[in-house]
């Protein structure tokens, strides 16, 4: 399932004295099967830019189009239910939104409120507890009785309940410990590979980007300033560092090292690759 | 002058739970930034809430500059402490930054004039001063983080906790407001410690205390902790990026002497490896 955008314009409180553009001239497509990054600053468009890919908003001008359905300013707010549950969108410290008694409960809400039963719903939550990694025995544990890493998986349970096609991540590491953070990262990276769910990463952590995504869009003040690769976007590493963003570490260690004297004929995005040609430098002066 | 004094320090929540720290002691001397490491779960935070009295030690004590924290001297010992939480968004109550910083001056009855004069130079010394009469509401995470700073550094304590108060900040505001606390450390003289599962902001301490299980499982300078791969790894823990690629190129067959911190000491040595090549 696809997601392509056609210059979409976006203004918050449109036909106000206050009105201010949220998304300005935006065009992209977001292939089938795929793991995207999205990055920038705060305030650069990113959440408005997520809330465009399931409809919670709509352009003011242009179209977004979702699988087949075209979504305009003009789109009535009905029918869009099924949408939503193609595109889960799991936001920041999604641990705030849980609520009901047990964890099961929390997980069952979203499949009961599309139409499944009782004991459907709750058999489907049976099965993402573990898809998240957590016990059994949480299952009739309240939430709030969890640590915050354990509530957010419980959070992002219920968004894989839906059994979304595109799951969307806004900041889903932020405050946990690295542990936790490790297995989470790992996590998306089964549901993309095993399962072919697209994932669409918001991130500040540009080795995020670097270690998962096969592209990129940088936004900034509303704007799409960039796309590409990786390996294409960090290549460019003074724009990165202009624009305020930040490269991974391997990289900017590399820099470093070029600038110290050392050949560094491409630049390195991960840590295993900075290793190999630190490696190589060192053995091949040798011979 | 030793600033925190920790005596064999026990913790259990109730009479038959489990102890959730068991016999911790250490020292940190006025002036030095101490940083308390361990994953979710292993006993900093309950650490940290006995050290300014918000819990009582089950056995054991705390000494703060010289005083032992009981019921009759946790007052004053608290007004010694400035604690940065990890949510930005629970630690604001003023309307405007300005009165935000003030609230802790108030309640501490500081004379109008001198309250002003400190609130202002606070906000000035956590870049924050062009930002006075604006809603704390409206800040990124990073600039509320400094504002929180402000509101402490403006109560002159003898010691800051940060308690995981760059966690949830993006690692431009994560910078921000770990720079602040260098200067103002190295300015001030205050005692910095460092509650977090963050080893990056960890090697800028001059000691570090690892926490597991509730014990202190080892202490030493950031290089002597990082050195101990296995240590990490069982705390839970991740090593910083610099130690973790000098690990990996020792594996890799590259002989290096020790464990770097910066990326300039790790460059350096592999600069004189390939020169002597």
């Amino acid at each position: 399932m696809a997601i392509t955008f056609k210059n979409v314009d976006y203004f918050y409180d449109l036909g106000t004295p206050i009105a201010t553009a949220g998304l300005k001239n935006i065009s992209l497509t977001i292939p089938d099967n795929s793991y995207t990054a999205i990055i920038g600053h705060t305030g650069s468009g990113k959440s408005t830019l997520l809330q465009h890919l399931n409809a919670l908003l709509k352009p003011s001008h242009g179209e977004v189009q979702i699988d087949s359905r075209v979504i305009t300013a003009e789109t009535n707010n009905k029918n869009l239910k099924s949408l939503r549950k193609k595109v889960g969108i799991v936001f920041q410290f999604a641990e705030h939104q849980l609520f009901e008694e047990t964890v099961g409960k929390d997980i069952a809400f979203g499949p009961m409120n599309f139409g499944a039963t009782q004991a459907e719903a709750l058999e489907i939550a049976r099965e993402m507890l573990t898809t998240v990694g957590l016990d059994e025995k949480y299952f009739d544990v309240s939430p709030f009785d969890l640590s915050g890493g354990q509530m957010r998986r419980v959070a992002i349970a219920g968004v894989l309940a839906l059994k979304p096609d595109i799951l969307v991540l806004d900041e889903p590491t932020a405050g946990l410990d690295p542990k936790s953070r490790q297995a989470m990262m790992d996590l998306f990276l089964e549901l993309h590979e095993k399962r072919g769910l697209s994932i669409i990463l918001v991130t500040h952590q540009m080795d995020d980007v670097a270690d998962f995504a096969e592209h990129v869009f940088i936004l900034e003040q509303g704007q799409l300033i960039k796309s590409g690769t990786p390996q294409e976007i960090f290549n460019d590493y003074q724009f990165m560092l202009d624009h305020g963003l930040g490269l991974p570490k391997a990289t900017q260690f590399a820099l470093k090292m070029r600038q110290q004297g050392f050949k560094v004929p491409t630049l390195p995005l991960k840590e295993a690759e900075l290793v190999d040609l630190i490696t190589k430098q060192l053995t091949e002066t040798e011979q | 002058m030793k600033s925190i004094e920790v005596k064999h320090l026990s913790y259990r929540y109730s009479a038959d739970t489990e102890l959730v720290l068991q016999d911790v002691s250490f020292n940190v001397a006025a002036g030095q930034w101490i940083a308390i490491v361990g994953h979710n779960g292993s006993g900093k935070s309950t650490l940290t809430k006995n050290l300014n009295g918000l819990l009582a030690p089950t056995s054991g004590e705390v000494v703060i500059n010289g005083t032992t924290l009981t019921e009759d001297s946790v007052w004053d010992i608290r007004k010694q402490i400035g604690i940065v939480f990890q949510n930005p968004d629970n630690q604001f109550v003023g309307a405007t930054v300005e009165d935000d910083v003030a609230f802790g001056l108030e309640n501490r009855q500081i004379p109008h004039d001198e309250m002003h004069r400190r609130v202002k130079k606070a906000l000035s010394d956590v870049g924050m001063a062009d930002f006075a009469t604006r809603e704390p509401a409206h800040l990124s995470g990073g600039q509320k983080q400094r504002v929180a700073l402000a509101g402490i550094i403006a109560m002159q304590p003898a010691i800051i906790i940060l308690d995981e108060a760059t966690s949830m900040l993006d690692p431009k505001g994560r910078s921000d407001v770990l720079g602040i606390v260098q200067a103002l450390q190295t300015r001030l003289h205050v005692t910095v410690l460092s509650v977090t599962h963050d080893l990056e902001e960890a090697a800028l301490a001059d000691q570090i205390l690892v926490l597991d299980g509730g014990r202190l499982q080892a202490t030493g300078t950031p290089k002597e902790i990082f050195s101990q791969v296995d240590l990490i790894q069982r705390a839970g823990l991740t090593l910083p990026f610099v130690p973790q690629l000098t690990e990996d190129l020792k594996t890799s067959g590259i002989t290096l002497p020790e464990t770097y911190l910066s990326e300039e000491e790790l460059i350096s040595a592999l600069w004189q490896l390939h020169s002597k090549m």
